[in-house]
């Protein structure tokens, strides 16, 4: 399974990628994530300019199995979400690294990280939580 | 099914014998002497079947009743029509009255295909994408719309409603919705009974219309939705008589976004006012946001055709927590008499019932606006109901001369609006024969001399 090396890791499996030339990071579902989830057909997310905040549900996908919270793994507020998938859910099933991207948040510090996984603490939780 | 027998004195002793107790006063010991009833119960003394059945004739016949005694021209949101008998027929079949709710779709195909089915009428009645199945009645459904513009214009919080929807509506918006949660404005009427929109902005979540309205008039809603778009303002259509539709356009075509009513005139008698079945659509980009339940239909592995409760993540059984409403029964079986209604009449058939209202109604209001001495309260165009004010005499004296005459003349506005004073608001349908409306005419004619 895929874990790319440049990005932060949640238990409640979210990625967060910093970019580089701003104070905004892109969230995400981790391929383990979706995976488990199945079949994507609907994502709800929070319209721009939304707060979210840290560790609370910003927005809900939902799969022909169920329907899971995702949680906002920083704060900030919300300058773009992923209006694409309104019309294609399943690029979460797809791409969840690149054209299944959730949302992208400015943040109001960059002290989330020291909460976050790498990519391999992420894979040992994994294989944790499978056992 | 297990059917009702009272308790023999058998069936006493032996539950008392499996509690150990010896006699009812000993199972009770526990609770104190003062709540115990003393004395005899006050009631009469024992009558035969048959002398019981007589008693309660009796006093069933005190009651007037809109086919046998009385000629009704009361509407107001409950309407009389004539109900084919296969709609008794078929909706008192056993296997449909039950209050279980079909979740599970191995057993229950059978009520999950009517629903479906009412569903695909009922989108097709009100010109929508999708309409769910079923509110409890008009004013929940219209209550709920509300709230649903609401989910979708997460951002405003003003709702605006016109004056000529139902009093009794808007008063079951008003205890549904918190007051925190929005800022209410009523649309006053001008002459035609057509709401006055104040300037439109991005404050206003939506509009409610009335179409056709509580004074029986078509409000112009192609015309206020039109306005509504350009604010991204929500237009939600709110009607009582459900049978318009077979005569007026579609709101939904006419660009309503959301298209909710009472559906009582589809095959379900009057019945003392309930319960009766609320209809709801809305375009299907807000399928996600329709509260209640929606029946889909799909294929098994196999291909096979099949019925199933879809989205039902937004109902309360799947994460109750983020239900988007509490409505909780579908009035299913009012629902399926609408279905089996509608689908024993078909398009053709309920275009003929609608028309046939509308004609004799508008036969009956032009006759008598030709009399001296009452005038129309609204100008604008109704489908089978309209609302007169008396000039020369007083509604007391109008009611009675028609209460003489057997006839209940309409429903007295003042009820609703004391600023209606001496106002009458008269339904007339297909179950009022050309001599029936002669019958009214002369009277008014009589009472007005």
């Amino acid at each position: 399974m895929d874990f790319p090396e440049d990005l932060y890791y949640t238990k409640e499996h979210e990625w967060v990628k910093l970019l580089e030339s701003e104070s905004a990071v892109l969230i995400g579902i981790t391929e383990y994530a979706q995976e488990k989830l199945g079949d994507i057909v609907h994502v709800d997310l929070p319209d721009e300019e939304d707060e979210v905040h840290m560790n609370e549900p910003f927005g809900s996908i939902e799969s022909v199995k169920a329907v899971s919270d995702v949680y906002a793994p920083v704060s900030g507020h919300v300058v773009e979400n992923n209006s694409a998938l309104l019309d294609s859910p399943e690029a979460v099933n797809d791409d969840p690294y690149e054209d299944g991207w959730l949302v992208k948040v400015e943040v109001e510090s960059m002290d989330f990280a020291q909460e976050l996984m790498d990519a391999e603490e992420y894979a040992e939780f994994i294989e944790n939580e499978e056992d | 099914m297990m059917r009702y027998f009272s308790l023999t004195e058998h069936d006493k002793k032996q539950m008392l014998d499996t509690l150990g107790k010896s006699s009812l006063e000993q199972l009770f010991l526990s609770l104190p002497e003062e709540v115990f009833h003393q004395g005899q119960l006050n009631l009469p003394s024992a009558k035969e079947e048959y002398e019981l059945q007589s008693y309660f004739e009796a006093m069933s016949h005190k009651n007037y009743s809109a086919q046998k005694s009385f000629k009704s021209y009361l509407g107001a949101g409950a309407y009389e029509h004539f109900i084919p008998y296969v709609v008794d027929a078929l909706s008192s079949r056993g296997e449909f009255t039950t209050a279980y709710t079909p979740y599970q779709a191995e057993i229950s195909q059978g009520t999950l295909q009517a629903i479906f089915e009412f569903q695909s009428m009922v989108a097709n009645l009100l010109g929508v994408g999708v309409a769910n199945a079923s509110m409890y009645d008009g004013a929940s459904a219209l209550a709920e719309a509300v709230l649903m513009a609401l989910r979708i214009q997460k951002k405003r919080s003003k709702v605006l409603i016109s004056q000529g929807v139902h009093p009794e509506y808007i008063k079951t918006i008003q205890s549904y919705i918190d007051p925190n949660q929005c800022e209410i404005h009523y649309l006053p009427l001008n002459q035609e009974g057509y709401p006055q929109l104040p300037e439109l902005d991005d404050s206003i979540a939506c509009v409610v219309t009335g179409y056709p309205n509580f004074y029986g008039v078509i409000e112009p809603i192609d015309q206020i939705a039109e306005q509504c778009k350009q604010h991204n303002i929500l237009t939600i259509a709110c009607f009582t008589e459900a049978l318009a539709f077979g005569l007026l356009k579609a709101p939904g075509e006419l660009g309503a976004d959301i298209v909710v009513g009472e559906g009582q005139s589809l095959g379900n008698p009057l019945s003392f006012g309930g319960p009766y079945v609320g209809l709801m659509g809305a375009d299907d980009k807000y399928v996600r946001q329709l509260p209640g339940r929606l029946a889909g239909q799909t294929v098994d592995a196999q291909g096979t055709p099949g019925y199933v409760l879809t989205l039902s993540t937004r109902e309360q059984h799947i994460r109750r927590q983020k239900a988007t409403s509490n409505i909780c029964t579908n009035h299913s079986l009012c629902a399926l008499r609408a279905a089996i209604y509608m689908g024993t009449l078909g398009q053709k058939g309920i275009e003929s019932i609608a028309l046939n209202n509308h004609e004799k109604a508008e036969y009956l209001k032009n006759e008598l606006t030709q009399l001296k001495g009452l005038e129309l309260l609204y100008q604008g165009p109704s489908f089978n109901e309209f609302a007169i004010k008396l000039n020369s005499i007083s509604l007391k004296q109008w009611q009675e001369a028609f209460e003489n005459n057997n006839i209940a003349s309409g429903v007295d506005l003042a009820r609703f609006d004391h600023r209606n004073k001496n106002c009458l608001l008269i339904n007339c349908t297909e179950t009022k024969t050309d001599d029936d409306l002669k019958h009214y005419i002369k009277v008014a004619k009589e009472v007005l001399k």
